[in-house]
C-alpha cells in the first residue's frame, strides 16, 4: 500500500480533469444540510463538511428507483411489456465519502449480492463505482463508529482514504481502482508510477505513516460514545425478543421513517407501479419497518400492529436477527445519524446497551 | 444604548431557576397523582441522552417520578401521547398541549374524566437547531427588557411558533405547576399582521412564485411522516397515504405525491391545528410545514374568529353551521 502526498493548491483541479474518464459525486450543501449527488461541471465536493443529513447509500441505493418502464397504449409497439429503464454504469467516483459509509456499502452488500440473489441495480451501481474517502479528523459527539468494527480511519471498504493534513491530502492507495482514479487526476504520473514527478505531487516518506497513525489515534480518542454488543449474540433471540424493557424503550418513538431513512445501512425496499395515462414505471422505493403498511397482510390483518413491536423489530433486525445470520457484527456502521436526528430521542447506542446488559 | 452583553447568560441563569422549580413540582405532583391513585400513569417528559434533548416517557411508580424534568427543550405535544389510552392518564401540559386535549375531548378520543392535567406555564421553546452557547445577542437595552419581561428565553432563541404565541398557560387543567406566566395581549390586527406574517408573505407572492417556492421547500421531504406522528391530530387509523386500497397516493419521491401529502394532511388540519410546533420541531430536514397549517389557521381565525383548542364548549368551525358564517361561497 503506498502513500502520497496532494497538495490542496492542486486538488480541485485534480477533480476537475478526473470527469474526463468519471461522472462525480461528492457533499454538497443544499439549504442546511450536506447531500451526496452527482455534481455539475465545475462544482467541487465540499471537503470540509462534517456529515451529510442523509446517509450516501442513495448513490447506489437510491429512495426511488425506477426499474422498468411501459405502456398500456394497446396502439404503441410492445405494449404491456416491460422495458428496462435506461441506466447509466460509467465509471463514477464518490468523492470525501466518510469511512463509516463506505464500510456501510459492504453491509449492504450481504443482502443485495449473495449466492442467492442479486440486485443488478445494486450491484451495477457499487461495482462502477470508486470509493474516495475522506479520513475524520473531529468525529462529533453522535460518532460511535469505533465500536461497529469501523471507525473514522477505517480504510477496510474505500480505494483510497484521504487525511486532511494541512495543506495537504494524505492519499492512501487501496486498490488499483483508487489508483487508476488517482491517474485520472493527475495526481501520480501519466503511467500510474509514484515517483513524485508531478508537480505538487511527493512520495511521501516513512514518517507519513506514523502522521496518519497519529492523527487516527487522535479522532479516535475523540469518540466518547461506546456500545457493546458481544452478549447479544450468546443470548437467544426470544429472550431479547420477550424482554420486559421494549414496551418501555418505544413509548417515546413517534414510528416515523426518520432513523430507517437517514441510516447507511437499513436496505429494505418495497416495489410499485405508479401509471400516468397510458404509462408507467415500475420503482424500487425505500421502506421503512416502523410502518404498518410494512407488514400488513392483504387480509388486512398486521402481525406487528404494536407501534413498540416495530420499534423491536428495527433494533432486533440490526443487532441481533443480523449477528446471528451473517456473523459479521452489527448492521450499524455508528454513523450518530439516528440519534442526532430522531424527534423523540430514541438513542440506539442505549438500546444496544440495555440488550446487551439487560435481563 | 448599545449593550455589548451576552443576553443568552442572563437568560440561562434564570430559565435554569424556573427549570428547577417546574422539575419539583411536576415530580411532587406526578407522586401524589400516583400514590392517591387518581392515575394509572404519568406522561411527562425525561432528559435525553445528549444535551438540549428531552424524551417523553411514562411513569407508573410513584419512585419513578424523579425522572420527570422540564425544560426549554420539550417541544414535542404530549397530548399526542394520551390519545386513546383507556387508563386513567396525568399528563403534563404547556399551553399548546392543553389546546390539543380540548381537540381530543371535543373529537372523543379522550374523557375529561380520564385526564388529570398538570399545567405548566410555557416560556417557550429554544429552535432546536439553536447551540445556546454559540448564540450571542447584542440588544436594545429596552428592547431586552421588553423580551425578558415577556420571554424570559430570547426571543429570537425560540422556535417560530412560540414566537407568536396566543395561549402559554394551559386553557384547561387539575393543577398548575406554577403561577401564570404573562400573556401576550394581541388585537385582531395585530394577530393577522404578525401572528400571520409567514403567511401574508407568500400570499404576497405571484403564483408562479408560490409555486416554486413550495416545490422548493418540498424539495428535500423524505416523506418519514415525522411531521404526520408527532401531531396530535394525526390519529386516523389508516392514513390516507398508507391506504392501498385504493392507493390515493404515490410511495415515491415524485414531486406530485409529496405535494399532496403536504397539502391534505393541511387541508385535515384546518380549524383543528392549535400551532404547537411538533411537526416542524420532529422534522429531520427543518422542512417549515407549519407555513401550511398556519394558513388554513388564518383562514379560520379570519373567517370564523376561531383558534383551535380554546374552549370545550364550542365545536370547530368545519363541524359546526352557524346561520352568520362567512359562507358567501355557496350564497
Amino acid at each position: 500500500m503506498k502513500i502520497i502526498k496532494i497538495d490542496k493548491k492542486i486538488w480541485s483541479d485534480g477533480v476537475e480533469k478526473s470527469r474526463d474518464s468519471y461522472r462525480l459525486i461528492g457533499p454538497v450543501k443544499d439549504r442546511e444540510f450536506h447531500q451526496f449527488r452527482e455534481l455539475a461541471k465545475g462544482e467541487q465536493p465540499d471537503m470540509n463538511y462534517k456529515n451529510s443529513r442523509l446517509s450516501p447509500k442513495s448513490i447506489a441505493f437510491p429512495q426511488s428507483e425506477t426499474m422498468f418502464i411501459y405502456d398500456l397504449d394497446e396502439k404503441a409497439e410492445e405494449h404491456h411489456i416491460m422495458q428496462d429503464a435506461e441506466k447509466d454504469y460509467s465509471p463514477r467516483a464518490v468523492i470525501g465519502i466518510r469511512p463509516y459509509d463506505a464500510k456501510a456499502f459492504k453491509i449492504l452488500d450481504l443482502n443485495f449480492n449473495n449466492s442467492d440473489y442479486q440486485d443488478p441495480y445494486w450491484v451495477n451501481a457499487y461495482n462502477c463505482t470508486t470509493f474516495i474517502s475522506l479520513a475524520v479528523n473531529s468525529p462529533d459527539k453522535f460518532d460511535f463508529s469505533t465500536s461497529c468494527a469501523t471507525g473514522p480511519f477505517d480504510d477496510s471498504a474505500v480505494d483510497v482514504l484521504l487525511v486532511d493534513y494541512n495543506d495537504s491530502y494524505l492519499a492512501k492507495i487501496m486498490t488499483d481502482k483508487g489508483l487508476a482514479w488517482l491517474n485520472a487526476a493527475g495526481f501520480t504520473t501519466k503511467n500510474g508510477e509514484i515517483d513524485g514527478a508531478v508537480t505538487g505531487v511527493s512520495e511521501a516518506g516513512e514518517d507519513i505513516y506514523e502522521i496518519i497513525e497519529k492523527l487516527k489515534a487522535d479522532a479516535e480518542s475523540k469518540i466518547r460514545s461506546k456500545i457493546s454488543f458481544d452478549k447479544i449474540k450468546e443470548k437467544s433471540i426470544l429472550d431479547i425478543f420477550n424482554a420486559p424493557f421494549w414496551e418501555d424503550i418505544a413509548f417515546a418513538c413517534l414510528n416515523c421513517g426518520t432513523c430507517t431513512y437517514s441510516c447507511p445501512t437499513c436496505w429494505c425496499f418495497d416495489i410499485q407501479d405508479e401509471t400516468n395515462g397510458r404509462k408507467g414505471i415500475r420503482q424500487k422505493n425505500w421502506d421503512s419497518c416502523m410502518t404498518p403498511l410494512f407488514t400488513v397482510h392483504a387480509t388486512g390483518h398486521n402481525p406487528r400492529h404494536n407501534d413498540w413491536e416495530r420499534t423491536r423489530q428495527r433494533f432486533m433486525h440490526k443487532l441481533k436477527y443480523f449477528q446471528d445470520k451473517y456473523n459479521q457484527g452489527i448492521m450499524c456502521v455508528g454513523c450518530g445519524r439516528c440519534v442526532e436526528q430522531c424527534p423523540a430521542n430514541i438513542d440506539i447506542r442505549n438500546i444496544c446497551n440495555q440488550m446487551n446488559n439487560g435481563e | 444604548m448599545t449593550m455589548n452583553i451576552n443576553q443568552s447568560d442572563i437568560n440561562k441563569k434564570q430559565i435554569d431557576i424556573i427549570n428547577q422549580q417546574y422539575t419539583e413540582k411536576i415530580r411532587e405532583s406526578a407522586k401524589k397523582v400516583l400514590l392517591e391513585k387518581k392515575v394509572d400513569v404519568v406522561i411527562g417528559f425525561k432528559n435525553g441522552t445528549e444535551p438540549m434533548t428531552t424524551e417523553p416517557c411514562l411513569i407508573n411508580k410513584a419512585s419513578d417520578a424523579d425522572k420527570l424534568i422540564w425544560n426549554e427543550h420539550c417541544r414535542l405535544n404530549l397530548a399526542n401521547y394520551v390519545k386513546g389510552r383507556k387508563d386513567k392518564a396525568a399528563v403534563v401540559a404547556k399551553g399548546c398541549d392543553s389546546r390539543n386535549l380540548v381537540n381530543h375531548i371535543i373529537e372523543h378520543q379522550i374523557k375529561r374524566e380520564n385526564l388529570y392535567i398538570i399545567g405548566v406555564p410555557c416560556n417557550g421553546m429554544v429552535d432546536k437547531s439553536l447551540n445556546l452557547k454559540e448564540l450571542k445577542v447584542e440588544a436594545e437595552s429596552d428592547t431586552m427588557q421588553e423580551n425578558l419581561d415577556l420571554f424570559p428565553i430570547n426571543r429570537d432563541m425560540l422556535q417560530d411558533n412560540c414566537k407568536t404565541c396566543i395561549k402559554r398557560n394551559p386553557v384547561i387543567f387539575d393543577e398548575m405547576i406554577a403561577e401564570p406566566v404573562k400573556e401576550r395581549e394581541w388585537t385582531k390586527e395585530e394577530k393577522l399582521k404578525e401572528s400571520f406574517e409567514s403567511v401574508n408573505k407568500i400570499e404576497a407572492m405571484a403564483e408562479s412564485d408560490r409555486w416554486s417556492f413550495f416545490n422548493d421547500m418540498l424539495s428535500s421531504c423524505t416523506r418519514c411522516y415525522a411531521c404526520r406522528n408527532a401531531c396530535p391530530l394525526c390519529y386516523c387509523p389508516t392514513c390516507f397515504v398508507d391506504e392501498s386500497r385504493p392507493q390515493w397516493v404515490g410511495k415515491g419521491t415524485d414531486l406530485i405525491d409529496v405535494r399532496t401529502y403536504h397539502f391534505l394532511r393541511a387541508f385535515h388540519c384546518a380549524g383543528r391545528c392549535t400551532d404547537c410546533g411538533a411537526c416542524e420541531a420532529a422534522c429531520p430536514m427543518n422542512i417549515k410545514v407549519r407555513l401550511f397549517t398556519k394558513k388554513l389557521d388564518k383562514e379560520c381565525f379570519e373567517n370564523f374568529g376561531w383558534e383551535a383548542g380554546m374552549s370545550l364548549d364550542e365545536r370547530p368551525p368545519l363541524d359546526v353551521y352557524k346561520v352568520n358564517d362567512n359562507a358567501n361561497f355557496i350564497r
